[in-house]
């Protein structure tokens, strides 16, 4: 994958951005190619461009990235270049001289999409999405986790995979919670892929250099928002056998709080305050959280998916 | 500043079985060996990194990733309530840019635990779930490390522990104070070897403490921990990570051509650690 394939300045392709349309001079592969009327204007600008190496007045400085506001998000990573987000509707991006970085697309998708819902305030969390009777469930986790390969078990029994990486939560429609369909792959690992019996001949990369691929689960749903039901919590490695429990209170915030993408990011924007004041909101709105307590093997991810599915299809 | 302890060791060194001693001593309590927060901060660890620097480490090449460990580093300590005790294998080792791994304003120091490396070998291929020979070839191997190609994600970042000599040599020359314990005294002589540790750490480390300390963690009592309950540290390819604990149960494995490769590669650094190149597998003395 080449992460700016023509080597020109051009607003050639077209993604879908959750329930937005964004213009992009660079490859995305990881969100669905926009779908809708070819005429309907950008809600998101991604482009290639001059970005200064530091922000005017920034109220947040980090060694790898710097804020002002709430409104611009600067990051500067040596190998691959700096990415200026501004507005919730505007990334630049300047890349390091040399060839293409291998991992442009990856970071464009996940943590800069991330600091973008933030700016457009916003819920993302560190989560797979699956759709199970027609809600959503959001499997967060830290990384390695284990959150897309359960997507992929339970896509497997033949529900819906619609999000992984980031999961946005919408709550501007007050008393619902919902989360928009984010993508149409998920990512994974050789090791994932090859204990779920599924080769790798002919998946595309998802990063050049790693051995991270798009798994394509077939199935597919409606490009719309769906009722968030619950957000669930991966924690790996712990003995058997798997173990949910239901979270409430401060544990339950204390836990969201964990799953928010970006978690220092946010905070530079302003954005714990109104993250922590969603979780009670979430709750009135029929959200349940849970905490998913996985032992360490493929055996141990299937026994949890067996129990979260017999739980949340009660 | 609160600063980070360093407790660093190859493989299969003692260093469990000093975090578990450690945690009794800070909690002055036995502990649970799949609960011990308070020395459970794992340096490589994956998730606090990318927590700290708000990027996905998944999606870095190698290089980078490592170059920002300092970056890391300097936050953690920073941002300490209290003082970090931060397991690692890695070896002390400059980063692609060209800093160190470890920043020394970060670092309040280091313990170095080491063992016998005729030891470590048999024990590291238990642990590893590969034969001695193949062991001990990566003890010898500077560029040892989790690799690049592997085909998972770990929840460990990169580290390159290498060469099991340089491994020693880069700790024992480190650029902050670093307390070398070694596992045989451990064994022989606990209470003395951790008492100097926790004087070392600014620990208690008054004879009735320091007892308690070492009875909650005599390696009968973590055995029977990890046989009633399992190790949420123990890699899954290995029958079980408490094995032996016994100080020279190399001789009865290894082969004398084996254990003469171990003191060819490693000779100097097991003399500088006081460990007797000249003693042989009991096969060999027959």
């Amino acid at each position: 994958m080449q992460a700016f394939a023509d080597g020109k300045r051009g607003r050639n392709r077209a993604y879908r951005l959750c329930g937005l349309k964004l213009a992009s001079d660079f490859d995305l592969p990881a969100l669905p190619e926009w779908d809708g009327p070819a005429d309907a204007p950008a809600d998101v600008d991604c482009r290639l461009g001059e970005v200064p190496s530091r922000l005017n007045l920034p109220d947040y400085i980090a060694p790898i990235f710097q804020t002002s506001g709430t409104g611009e998000y600067l990051l500067a990573l040596p190998g691959t270049g700096r990415i200026l987000v501004r507005n919730g509707n505007e990334i630049t991006v300047e890349l390091e001289p040399g060839p293409a970085p291998s991992n442009l697309s990856a970071i464009l998708s996940g943590p800069i999409q991330a600091v973008l819902w933030h700016q457009r305030e916003l819920l993302p969390l560190h989560a797979s999405v699956v759709v199970i009777k027609g809600r959503a469930v959001a499997l967060c986790g830290k990384v390695a986790a284990g959150k897309s390969t359960l997507a992929a078990m339970l896509a497997e029994q033949g529900h819906y995979a619609i999000a992984d990486d980031v999961c946005v939560v919408d709550m501007r429609n007050k008393g619902e919670a919902s989360v928009w369909p984010g993508c149409t792959r998920l990512q994974l690992w050789r090791d994932a892929l090859t204990e779920l019996g599924v080769s790798t001949d002919g998946l595309e990369r998802a990063l050049e250099h790693k051995q991270r691929y798009f798994l394509d689960c077939g199935n597919r749903l409606p490009f719309q928002p769906y009722k968030l039901a619950a957000v669930v919590q991966l924690v790996r490695n712990m003995l058997p056998p798997a173990r949910l429990e239901r979270l409430r209170g401060v544990q339950a915030a204390n836990a969201m709080y964990d799953c928010v993408h970006t978690q220092r990011s946010a905070r530079a924007l302003g954005r714990t305050q109104p993250i922590f004041a969603a979780f009670p909101l979430m709750a009135s709105a029929g959200v349940g959280f849970w905490r998913l307590m996985v032992p360490r093997d493929l055996a141990g991810l299937r026994q949890a998916a067996a129990k979260l599915l017999a739980t949340l299809e009660d | 500043m609160a600063g980070i302890w360093l407790l660093a060791s190859y493989h299969k060194s003692g260093n469990t079985w000093l975090r578990v001693v450690l945690a009794s001593l800070l909690s002055g309590r036995p502990v649970d060996i799949n609960a011990m927060p308070s020395v459970n901060f794992g340096a490589s660890d994956r998730a606090l990194f990318d927590k700290a620097l708000g990027i996905a480490s998944a999606d870095l090449t190698i290089e980078q990733e490592t170059n920002l460990v300092p970056r890391a580093y300097e936050i953690w300590a920073a941002e300490a309530q209290r003082p970090i005790y931060s397991k690692t294998h890695d070896a002390y080792r400059l980063t692609p840019a060209g800093e160190p791994v470890f920043p020394t304003t970060a670092t309040r120091g280091a313990v170095y635990a080491v063992r016998d490396p005729r030891a470590v070998a048999v024990s590291f291929a238990n642990h590893r779930g590969r034969d001695i020979d193949d062991t001990i070839d990566r003890m010898e191997n500077r560029e040892a490390g989790s690799s690049e190609s592997i085909p998972r994600l770990s929840q460990q970042l990169f580290e390159r522990p290498g060469h099991w000599s340089d491994h020693v040599e880069s700790w024992l020359g480190a650029p902050f104070p670093v307390h070398l314990v070694r596992y045989e005294d451990m064994h022989n002589d606990p209470h003395a070897a951790f008492a100097a540790v926790a004087r070392f750490l600014g620990l208690p480390c008054d004879s009735e403490r320091i007892a308690a300390a070492v009875e909650a963690a005599a390696f009968p009592r973590l055995q029977a921990q990890e046989r009633a309950a399992g190790f949420i540290e123990k890699p899954s390819r290995s029958p079980v990570f408490f094995r032996e604990g016994r100080v020279d149960g190399w001789r009865q494995v290894l082969t004398a051509a084996q254990a003469k490769r171990i003191v060819t590669a490693h000779g100097g650094v097991m003399r500088r650690c006081n460990y007797d190149t000249q003693l042989l597998p009991f096969t060999a003395e027959l």
